[in-house]
């Protein structure tokens, strides 16, 4: 009886040890998946480059027209009323969207087109 | 009182077997929440990218006649509060400017700020920005620039101040 009851408390106490290995194994993985790629790194830059860039036609003093390419698995969007780029992923991997603020000029009129992996912007 | 030692043996046993456990996973921890945090500096560009806005766009501060803008010359006219706020207004930025003489006296100011951003950037303290120094969230920068400012029937050479607070993360 004493016997199986020791053998019971080590079984136990190995499962614990097992399911605490499984928990640091896939907390792993999961990490490991999430850094794979750059491309948490890759949304940050762009969302950045694209604000900047807006940035930088607002401050020219004559008209100008600014192109330039992005990554493929980059989805870019500018909220031109509240001045936002958002970069979002476009494979399936659930990597967060960035977003990075861009200068409002009320008195400017700026244009923001979108062509294949390229993004187009223009001052006036 | 053997059992009582038994118990401690067992549980000092499970600690030292599971110290490289623990070790591996804070290193795991670290190394991921710094990626996942990771910072790009982008608080300089943003403030050269004002300074240009404001010295080059003659919606902003640029001085212009009938044919073309003279970038670096600042039109005193323009230098207010309300113009400031219309020509550059970005969510997480507000800045503070002031029009000094060759002398370093000053000729006029202006503001786009936020009653909060306004308390971290501190006019006149001893010490650069106490209050956004203690704030990681925030930085704040000063840029002096050499300028030519036009007044009603004067161009005069002297230097704008741009002081900025900026939310970085």
């Amino acid at each position: 009886m004493k016997n199986k009851k020791a053998s019971l408390e080590v079984q136990l106490s190995v499962v614990v040890k097992l399911m605490f290995f499984a928990l640091v194994i896939s907390t792993f993985l999961v990490m490991a998946n999430k850094i794979r790629t750059s491309e948490l790194h890759d949304l940050k830059v762009a969302s950045r480059d694209a604000a900047l860039a807006h940035d930088a036609v607002l401050a020219s003093p004559s008209e100008v027209f600014v192109s330039f390419g992005v990554k493929q698995n980059v989805d870019l969007n500018v909220d031109l009323d509240n001045c936002i780029v958002m970069a979002k992923s476009k494979n399936k991997v659930d990597t967060a969207p960035s977003n990075f603020p861009c200068a409002k000029n009320s008195l400017k009129k700026i244009d923001v087109a979108f062509e294949e992996n390229k993004i187009k912007i223009s001052g006036t | 009182m053997k059992k009582g030692a038994l118990i401690i043996g067992d549980f000092l046993g499970m600690i030292l077997e599971f110290i490289p456990v623990i070790i591996v996973s804070i290193f795991i921890l670290f190394v991921a929440f710094a990626f996942l945090n990771e910072k790009i500096d982008t608080h300089d560009i943003e403030v050269f990218m004002l300074s240009r806005d404001l010295l080059y766009s003659d919606s902003c501060l640029a001085f212009s006649d009938d044919y073309r803008v003279f970038p670096m010359h600042v039109d005193t006219k323009k230098l207010d509060d309300e113009r400031l706020g219309s020509c550059f207004s970005k969510s997480s930025m507000g800045f503070r400017i002031t029009l000094l003489d060759s002398q370093g006296r000053e000729v006029k100011s202006a503001k786009s700020l936020t009653l909060k951003q306004e308390g971290y950037l501190t006019k006149g303290a001893s010490v650069n920005y106490p209050v956004c120094k203690a704030v990681p969230e925030y930085k704040c920068s000063k840029r002096k620039e050499l300028i030519v400012y036009h007044t009603e029937n004067k161009i005069q050479s002297g230097f704008l101040v741009i002081e900025v607070v900026n939310r970085v993360s």
